[in-house]
């Protein structure tokens, strides 16, 4: 017992101080962004690579960007160290009478074309937080990567969003929405639901949970093979997959991963929630 | 003032921008068409968006052999049966009621012009489609004898004969209605 | 027979009908002979005060209409613009020979249309001729059956129109109304298939794929394309892909097809998942 302590507290600090020495510089900016076209329809792509992003719906007609970016010097499981750094083939000079310069760069690539606006960070080893406003009818695309989770508040445009490792989360959106998430959840609330064409929650494995506001009517389809579902609606949810061929005598199931819907207040557009493992959660809102 | 069925062959012709002005030209007595033939608003709505866009699929069979809207007025006459094909359960319904409610004479003389408005129109609804869709054509669409023969595919005497009939079967619906009311 | 002409003229007269061929003189004549036929007095007075009563105010009908018509409108022009430019990128194709042998100016005109294959276009465009000629035609009883199921064909046809073109556009979501058209037209187009299953192959969306799955299950028989879709199933990375490219296999493939699935599952290519899957389907389904 005693041997164990003495081992694991060394190991503590160690980790410890491992992840205070991950920020190792930062730089915060703010840009305003105006739009060629005021008053017309605004299509966003943003990639990025290491982060966390946050997009508020707001009033305006400009693209209000805030970013905080931090260098990562981590290691991501999930990636292998296939080139050594250059640094060691080459001998170092003298730094006698030198300072250290603390690289406080930012790489943010921002773009705007004809209402077209594109924001990318793709360099691997800088982690930045985004907090963007953007006009409410905005329709966006996002992929973000690893790091943080995807915050989407007050936007009425149509989203497109994929997230690898963080979570999506989503309120005051009406739609449509196509996201993914691999282990995270996706979690949507809509104050109201677009009849504009079809909207598809899916995670491999992390859970979908949305929140339908009282007005909203929708066709909701639910399709999970080891999840569990849990619903609030006041319809129940009724097999739709149907087996349309099969010859006399013969008889099949669908076992496992059958979709099944339910209408809420008559029925209208279609919103999938999809995962493997993860449970689905259907609530009614206010 | 543009010719619709110049128009309607620059449609043909692939300039599909020009669909719209034909749109916007006719889309409102299209509208009140359908609601004239007895379907309500929503269906009527939905009834003029079907008739376009078969305009649209059928662009290719127009010959300029009648006039833009009679060929039009025939899309639409088959749309509604297809409709009523489809649902067969319907019944036509004729919103005599909300007709009232967008009249907006009120007072005086005028209220005797909304009174003999209202009875006109439930003589109207009182006889068959048939007879009911000759005048409608000819009153309401402004569609002339020519363009009418050729949608209802019958000669000229024969429409004429027709008409008068459906005015005759009118006027006795009428005349009966004001008898109940007065 | 003359009060059915005095009828014809005063209805003429007020539509403003442009073969009225009455002159001024008769007008005296007709007054004097009006004046003793009461009756037909009557009638030109009902017809006078029906056809010149204060039409009511046009109901109007609501933005929506407008808004639906322009979608449609704008729909219809993007996917003009996308076969022109397709069509331009395959001036030197074996395909151009094909459309050549078309004689029509007329066809030539509109060969930038909807559909790429500009043999799929003819019969589209056929079938719109035969449609056409129909209802232009105006049938009597007997020939209505026959427009009315032209018309529901060409509906069909204009649906997987409209299918095939939301499949190509840049966002998923217009890519699931799409599939949800596809769904529509019964998957009766060869070229609506073939383009659903490119696109199952290598959407980037997983939301598109699993909704072409889905809409695959309805098809009457997969055909040469099962052997495709088991291929897809075989290499495919993603787990929720692969899951229900299995189920749609095992629910409604072959005979053949299914002993090759389950046979996959001893050879450990599949996913462990999907495996659990295949077995817990195989002991449910019995054949």
């Amino acid at each position: 017992m005693k041997n164990t302590l003495s081992l694991t507290l060394p190991l503590t600090l160690v980790a410890m101080l491992a992840t205070s020495m991950q920020i190792v510089s930062a730089a915060e900016k703010s840009y305003s962004l105006p739009l060629s076209k005021p008053g017309e329809p605004v299509s966003i792509d943003i990639e990025v690579y290491r982060g966390s992003i946050t997009l508020i719906g707001y009033q305006g007609d400009t693209i209000e960007i805030s970013a905080k970016t931090s260098t990562f010097a981590g290691k991501d499981k999930d990636l292998k160290k296939v080139k050594n750094k250059m640094n060691k083939s080459r001998s170092a000079r003298s730094t006698e009478g030198l300072k250290s310069v603390k690289n406080s760069t930012m790489r943010l690539e921002i773009e705007e074309r004809n209402n077209e606006v594109e924001i990318s960070s793709e360099v691997s080893n800088q982690h930045v937080d985004l907090v963007i406003k953007v006009p409410q009818r905005s329709s966006i695309e996002v992929e973000l990567y690893k790091g943080g989770d995807l915050n989407i508040d007050g936007v009425n445009g149509g989203l497109e969003l994929e997230s690898y490792e963080g979570m999506i989360i989503a309120n005051n959106i009406s739609g449509p929405i196509v996201a993914e998430t691999a282990r995270t959840d996706i979690v949507v609330s809509f104050s109201d639901f677009t009849k504009t064409s079809p909207s598809s929650l899916t995670s491999h494995m992390g859970n979908v949970d949305i929140t339908l506001a009282k007005k909203v009517a929708a066709n909701v389809n639910i399709q999970t093979y080891q999840g569990e579902v849990f619903s609030g609606l006041d319809n129940d949810f009724v097999v739709v997959d149907e087996i349309k061929k099969g010859k006399k005598g013969q008889k099949q199931e669908i076992v496992l991963g059958g979709i099944m819907q339910a209408k809420v207040n008559g029925g209208g557009q279609v919103i999938s929630l999809i995962s493997y493992s993860g449970n689905l959660y259907i609530r009614k809102g206010k | 003032m543009f010719n619709e069925k110049e128009l309607m062959f620059q449609v043909k012709a692939g300039q599909l921008d020009k669909l719209a002005t034909l749109f916007e030209n006719n889309k409102l007595q299209l509208f009140n068409y359908f609601i004239r033939s007895g379907n309500s608003r929503a269906l009527s709505e939905d009834l003029v968006q079907e008739t376009f866009m078969r305009v649209l699929a059928y662009r290719t069979s127009f010959s300029g052999s009648s006039t833009f809207k009679s060929w039009m007025y025939g899309i639409a006459r088959n749309t509604v049966a297809e409709h009523y094909r489809k649902n067969k359960n319907q019944v036509l319904n004729c919103d005599i009621d909300d007709e009232e409610l967008t009249n907006e004479q009120t007072l005086g003389e005028e209220f005797e012009s909304k009174q003999q408005n209202a009875i006109f129109n439930q003589s109207l609804a009182s006889i068959s489609p048939e007879d009911r869709e000759i005048i409608v054509l000819s009153r309401f669409q402004q569609l002339n004898y020519q363009e009418i023969s050729s949608l209802l595919d019958c000669n000229l005497n024969t429409l004429k004969s027709r008409m008068r009939n459906a005015l005759s079967k009118l006027q006795m619906s009428y005349q009966k209605l004001v008898g109940e009311n007065s | 027979m003359k009060n059915q002409q005095i009828i014809d003229w005063k209805i003429a007269s007020l539509a403003n009908d442009n073969s009225n061929e009455q002159s001024e003189e008769l007008s005296e004549a007709l007054q004097n002979y009006l004046k003793e036929n009461t009756q037909l007095q009557e009638e030109l007075l009902f017809i006078e005060q029906f056809w010149t009563n204060d039409v009511k105010p046009l109901v109007v009908p609501s933005d929506k209409m407008d808004a639906n018509f322009y979608q449609m409108l704008s729909s219809a022009q993007s996917t003009q613009q996308y076969s022109s430019q397709q069509e331009t990128a395959q001036q030197h194709s074996s395909h151009h020979i094909a459309a050549q042998e078309h004689p029509l100016s007329l066809l030539e005109k509109i060969k930038s249309w909807f559909m790429p294959n500009p043999i799929a276009q003819f019969a589209t465009l056929a079938l719109v001729f035969v449609v056409g000629l129909n209802l232009n035609k105006t049938p009597n009883n007997d020939d209505n059956n026959l427009a009315y199921s032209g018309l529901q064909q060409e509906i069909s046809s204009l649906t997987t129109v409209l299918a095939m073109s939301m499949l190509q556009k840049d966002s998923a979501s217009e890519r699931l109304s799409g599939v949800a058209y596809s769904r529509q037209t019964d998957l009766s187009n060869p070229l609506l298939v073939e383009q659903l299953i490119e696109l199952l192959a290598r959407d980037k969306s997983t939301s598109v794929r699993l909704a072409i799955i889905n809409s695959l299950g309805h098809l009457k028989s997969f055909g040469s394309s099962e052997q495709r879709l088991f291929i897809l199933a075989i290499q495919e990375e993603n787990l929720l892909v692969q899951i229900e490219l299995c189920r749609l296999l095992l629910n409604y493939g072959s005979v053949d097809i299914k002993k090759l699935l389950t046979k996959q599952v001893n050879q450990q290519h599949l996913k462990p998942e999907v495996r659990e899957f295949i077995q817990a389907q195989s002991m449910a389904s019995y054949i």
